[in-house]
């Protein structure tokens, strides 16, 4: 690795002299000469990368898909206003060559899981950083590093903590310990049912951004920006997320060409009703809740009170199954509440700890929508929900107990629902500079050894001291040794637990491999008996009757294609160079008191006696025992339940906690007595919103 | 400064290019100068350093923060000295919320015992009754049997769970997460004798001598000279950073005349004691409150929990109302007090009164040692505590961030005497080895720490090889941590860190400590 290249005496800022003193002699050349990967220039991208280059990290790929929005300005600093919608990669990388010219820094936008970048990708770094804020594009990354042979290293920021470590081949890797489920809502419990406060506001925040903030199709109450007809057959089943995705992304391509911003008028809901009636799929016009310009604001207002408390109530009341336990939703003429309070009314004191009436919640309401529209019409568009904006407050607090009356939900005081809408774990820009301080210290470390992780560590960032003798804000620990039982690192195998007779393979595809082993492209090899047969494939290459073959394949159940109790799967996939087994047992009606794609239990599997000829396998049997009990736990169950080494202490959350990933997720698995009961819940966001402006608590709901 | 307003365009920024110790000579020169900011933050530079100590002083008597940071090597160094910060909001979630379960005001009481389980039959009802009100009638029922007590030893306590079970009635579904939230331990710990005590943190404000209500020490002018504050000296003007237009470069001349006028403000300091006034105000009028009634006014917010909307409501209004007057009972006293001692009726209202009453529990004051103090001390701190329990006093180990303590300021010894950093000129660094071992012996002599000259030999090596260099890795991670130290100071919220933090990043390790 050591460069023939002459090494100038500056790198970067920092003098190679200093660079070799502290960390020995060799490590400016190597720092000089490596190339490195950073995955990710969000918050921590950015300080990472100024880091990088001003240590004189030379040759610097970066990696984003993400374009700048406002909400990251704040700290990500190598953005500037003029840079709002451009890509982060590029940006960043453009910034950092003004500011280091010495630095070659390429920006690439790109989907860092795209197979384009495959394993020769990979291989061409000589360390790969991780800046990513999402659970399934880290285990990709996890996954290409160990095919490559390169180490990773991983961090995470989120609030007033933070976390570094190094995967490496033979250490612990991002697979080997199971990651608790993100805590979200189920999309229906926002859309449908909400049952406590913090639902209500929850949906009042995504209706804020979708009438005030930029355009968002992963907001959660996307549906009522399109033609509500199209709307209602899409949701009568009520199942929200994958299944829905489909059309409901269909309904948003027919309808993006026709999207005007003049075209709006005044739509109200009669007008929606009636296209509901026509039957009309395709609405001739965009159908917006959103305000558009020029609509007179006293209109606006009527309209989205009659749509949202009126027209929506109704179509939700038309959906029988789900009230059959519970009471349906109320409807309330929020536009026709006669406004005879007073003053003092309407302009409410926030820290108000009186529970709002629902008339006042209702004039509120209208006045907050036409307040926004008349007197901040130029923002409009860019709104996104900020517990420190009163308009944007006054709006969640009247929107919320709205909501909370229609369902039955304890009404709020504007002090509680603050408290509730801003629980947010923000990104912050001290952690990330403290974050990025650490990766780049590791970054070094592997480069004084020339490659070998063995000084590197895995570091956790508390939020103030703790410790039970010496109080600390640091919480280093030695890497650990893999997990024998991983079945990305280590062979290991994995039970699924489903009714055969039931479930379809397509399930097990987009569910159980896609989903929650974050295979990306997985081939599904059967082995029942003497039977060998290939269910499915995907990717390149395949003929047009392997295709359709393999698409017939997804609709049928596991038992029609003959997988029996006891059966194994073998589950590959080439791009990550991964192959599992994964052993199949029937249970008759599992969980059917679930959603369609939740019927199903996958555990790690102890492997039986059965030497691994995987040559880095370790000798240290101290780490069985560590790992061991990690299987005890179902690898992957639906509540969140995790997976923990001993003397790791997750602190779960309650509801109210519930938070939105900052710049990242901590590993929770591994989090270790460190009090932050934020900590361990903030894996992943879907993928669809990777690396999207973090500042937006709206995510919470997403991904079930 | 060109930098920093790009990175944020609303920051209004003066700089002196020249050494702080060419126009910082003594500690009048920091008095007249440094009082005018509302914190100082001195980069690279040690604690022994003579300006750093003139500052130090200067500051700690006009009660303005000072944060003294540094990055030498893979060593990271922090020290904040404040003399009193009062925070007003310091965010501990452990923090049990306020319900007065342990002693139930009249409107609580009333609206519990409204409530008659065994009457109601509707199980939907049955299970929607707050928890409040399951542990307000269960404390009643257990006091008619206790002569008043609360429940306080283990026994008690198992006893006043079953109390709770007891009025559970048999029809009540098993589901019911009311009752279930009633046996929760958290919730059941607020209605033991032990939650009518306040904290002890948050007692430590209240018992305060200047939170005495008739006293109220905390309203008197500090021990600073005012004739000494905003003292025109001769310093050299401080420039202010004006953005350059595109169009035209702006000259010299012209910037010149965007001089700030040096000098003339003391607006950091006496805001900080204006702060200060005003915090101890509202502290010795919620003393008194609690003194007459025997705890804290109420907070007045009620958590989420499993109950009908109804009453649900009704509590939440009975808490708020009862808090509002709480609240108006504390204003009074406010009133009282500032009316004895004159104080300016600019500096309080019911807001202010208000919120103060909600945060009661959350109010602190954080002190530091000077760090002139700290130095003249000679080891009397926490360091020596802090270094045992780390472990760094066992030459055995290490890894250990503590010995830097006394390996930075040998460093800056070595710095004052021989204007360069040890180990920066590669030909002498054996003699500079041996030389900060010698100064490190002085130092550990000097703090008192024990043991043999081989105690932390292999740092002072390493502090040699680090050789002051700055890394940005480290700069970009202790830059992060002032910076929050910094933010928390100034929205004085949280509690600021207790007031060294010394990272060792060859092993990522560190340790704080109050020295």
């Amino acid at each position: 690795m050591v460069s023939a290249v002459e090494v100038p005496s500056t790198l970067g800022f920092t003098s190679a002299a200093s660079l070799d003193a502290v960390y020995g002699d060799g490590t400016a050349a190597r720092v000089h000469s490596s190339r490195i990967l950073v995955v990710g220039a969000g918050g921590v991208g950015c300080e990472l990368v100024k880091n990088l280059a001003s240590t004189g990290f030379s040759h610097i790929t970066l990696i984003d898909l993400d374009t700048i929005d406002v909400s990251n300005l704040n700290r990500q600093f190598l953005f500037r206003k003029h840079h709002v919608g451009k890509s982060k990669a590029v940006e960043a990388a453009a910034t950092i060559t003004a500011m280091v010219p010495s630095t070659e820094i390429e920006g690439i936008v790109g989907n860092i899981k795209d197979t384009k970048f495959g394993i020769s990708f990979f291989k061409s770094f000589n360390i790969v950083c991780c800046a990513l804020d999402n659970l399934e594009a880290r285990r990709h990354v996890n996954r290409m590093c160990l095919a490559a042979d390169v180490p990773m290293i991983e961090s995470g920021s989120t609030g007033y903590v933070g976390q570094t470590s190094v995967v490496a081949k033979g250490f612990e890797c991002y697979d080997c310990t199971t990651r608790p489920q993100p805590k979200s809502y189920a999309v229906c419990t926002i859309r449908s049912t909400p049952e406590k406060p913090v639902h209500c506001v929850v949906w009042a925040k995504f209706l804020y951004e979708l009438i005030f903030g930029p355009d968002d199709d992963g907001n959660v109450l996307k549906d009522l920006d399109m033609d509500t007809g199209r709307a209602a057959n899409e949701a009568s089943a009520s199942i929200p997320d994958t299944e829905k995705t489909g059309p409901k992304e269909d309904a948003k391509k027919g309808k993006e060409p026709v999207k005007a911003p003049q075209a709006n008028g005044h739509e109200n809901g009669h007008s929606e009703q009636s296209t509901e009636n026509n039957g009309t799929v395709i609405a001739p016009k965009s159908k917006r809740v959103r305000y558009a310009e020029g609509e007179d604001p006293e209109e606006f207002a009527k309209r989205v009170c009659e749509l949202v408390f009126v027209t929506d109530i109704e179509k939700q009341r038309k959906m029988t199954e789900l009230w059959q336990e519970r009471a349906p939703p109320l409807v309330y003429d929020v536009g026709g509440v006669v406004d005879n309070l007073s003053e003092e009314f309407k302009q409410p004191n926030l820290s108000d700890q009186t529970s709002w009436t629902k008339e006042k919640s209702a004039v509120v309401f209208r006045e907050t929508l036409k307040h926004i529209a008349s007197h901040r019409k130029e923002e409009v568009g860019n709104l996104t929900f900020d517990k420190d904006d009163k308009d944007a407050l006054m709006f969640v607090c009247a929107a919320s107990n709205l909501r909370s009356h229609a369902y039955g939900v304890p009404l709020q005081s504007p002090f509680a629902v603050k408290g509730i809408a801003g629980n947010i774990v923000h990104a912050i820009a001290t952690t990330n500079a403290v974050v990025g301080g650490l990766i780049v210290q590791e970054a070094l470390k592997v480069m004084a050894n020339n490659g070998d992780v063995r000084d590197c560590l895995t570091t956790f960032v508390s939020k103030a001291p703790v410790g039970a003798r010496v109080m600390k804000i640091l919480y280093p620990e030695q890497l650990r040794k893999k997990n024998e039982k991983c079945f990305v690192c280590s062979k290991g195998h994995l039970q699924l637990i489903l009714d055969l007779e039931k479930t379809k393979l397509r399930t097990v595809v987009n569910t159980v491999l896609q989903k929650r082993m974050c295979v990306l492209q997985p081939t599904v090899n059967l082995t029942a008996g003497e039977y060998h047969n290939t269910l499915y494939e995907c990717g390149v290459g395949l003929e047009a009757d392997e295709i359709e073959e393999y698409e017939q394949n997804l609709e049928k159940s596991l038992q029609e294609l003959r997988v029996t109790d006891g059966s194994e799967l073998v589950v590959s996939d080439l791009a990550q160079n991964l192959s599992c087994t994964v052993h199949v047992s029937h249970a008759s009606g599992l969980y059917e008191d679930k959603a369609e794609w939740e019927r199903f239990r996958l555990e790690g599997k102890i492997q039986e006696a059965e030497v691994d000829t995987n040559g880095v396998r370790s000798e240290d049997d101290s780490t069985e025992d560590v790992d061991d009990e990690c299987l005890e736990v179902p690898v992957q169950e639906m509540e969140g339940s995790c997976a923990a080494a001993p003397n790791t202490s997750v602190a779960i959350a309650d509801e109210a906690n519930v938070t939105v990933t900052a710049e990242g997720e901590d590993r929770g698995g591994k989090k270790r007595s460190l009090d932050h009961a934020e900590n361990g819940r903030l894996d992943g966001e879907p993928e669809s919103k990777k690396m999207r402006g973090e500042e937006r608590e709206s995510m919470e709901a997403e991904n079930r | 400064m060109e930098a920093m307003h790009e990175l944020n365009d609303v920051v209004d920024g003066a700089y002196i290019p020249q050494d702080v110790s060419s126009f910082i000579r003594n500690e009048e020169d920091a008095s007249s100068f440094f009082t005018r900011f509302s914190v100082v933050i001195i980069t690279q530079m040690g604690s022994i350093d003579p300006t750093v100590q003139c500052i130090s002083s200067a500051c700690f008597r006009a009660n303005v923060p000072v944060l003294l940071v540094r990055a030498n090597g893979l060593v990271g160094f922090l020290r904040v000295q404040a003399r009193e910060v009062c925070i007003l909001d310091a965010k501990d979630d452990a923090a049990a919320p306020d319900l007065r379960l342990h002693s139930p005001f009249k409107e609580l009481e009333e609206f519990a015992s409204k409530f008659n389980f065994n009457e109601i039959q509707d199980t939907t009802v049955l299970s929607h009754i707050p928890f409040v009100v399951i542990l307000v009638q269960a404390i009643a029922q257990y006091r008619k049997q206790h002569g008043g007590q609360l429940p306080s030893s283990r026994p008690q306590k198992e006893e006043f769970k079953e109390v709770v079970k007891s009025i559970r009635p048999s029809c009540c579904p098993d589901a019911a997460e009311n009752f279930e939230e009633a046996l929760k331990g958290s919730n059941l710990r607020l209605c033991y004798a032990s939650a009518r005590e306040v904290p002890s943190s948050t007692r430590a404000v209240f018992c305060d001598a200047k939170s005495n209500p008739i006293t109220v020490s905390g309203l008197q002018p500090e021990s600073c000279d005012s004739s000494q504050l905003g003292r025109k000296g001769a310093f050299p003007e401080a420039i202010r950073y004006v953005k350059l237009s595109k169009a035209s470069s702006t000259t010299l001349a012209e910037s010149e005349s965007n001089l700030v006028q040096g000098g003339s403000t003391i607006a950091g300091a006496a805001r900080i004691a204006n702060d200060c006034r005003v915090f101890w105000l509202h502290v010795a009028a919620i003393r008194d409150f609690m003194e007459r009634f025997g705890c804290l006014p109420l907070q007045g917010s009620l958590p989420d929990m499993a109950a009908d909307t109804e009453s649900y409501v009704s509590l939440q209004k009975l808490y708020s109302s009862k808090a509002r007057d709480d609240a108006r009972i504390v204003a009074q006293c406010v009133n009282e007090i500032a009316d004895r001692h004159a104080v300016d009726a600019e500096d309080f209202d019911e807001e202010s009164v208000r919120l103060f009453c909600k945060n009661a529990s959350s109010l602190r004051v954080y002190r530091t040692k000077s760090i002139v103090e700290e130095i003249e001390s000679r080891g009397k701190g926490g360091f020596k505590a802090a270094a045992e329990m780390d472990g760094a006093l066992d030459a055995s180990q290490n890894g250990t961030a503590a010995p830097y303590y006394a390996l930075l300021r040998a460093a800056d010894q070595f710095r004052l005497e021989h204007g360069r950093e040890a180990g920066s000129v590669a030909e002498m660094r054996e003699a500079d080895d041996s030389l900060i071992c010698e100064y490190l012996s002085a130092v550990k002599e000097d703090i008192g720490i024990p043991g043999t000259a081989l105690l932390w030999r292999d740092q002072a090596t390493e502090m040699v090889r680090y050789a002051g260099s700055e890394l940005h890795n480290v700069c970009a991670f202790m830059g992060g941590i002032a910076a929050q130290e910094v933010t928390k100071i100034l929205t004085r919220q949280f509690m600021p860190l207790d007031n060294t933090l010394i990272v060792n990043f060859a092993q990522q390790t560190s340790v704080t400590f109050a020295a």
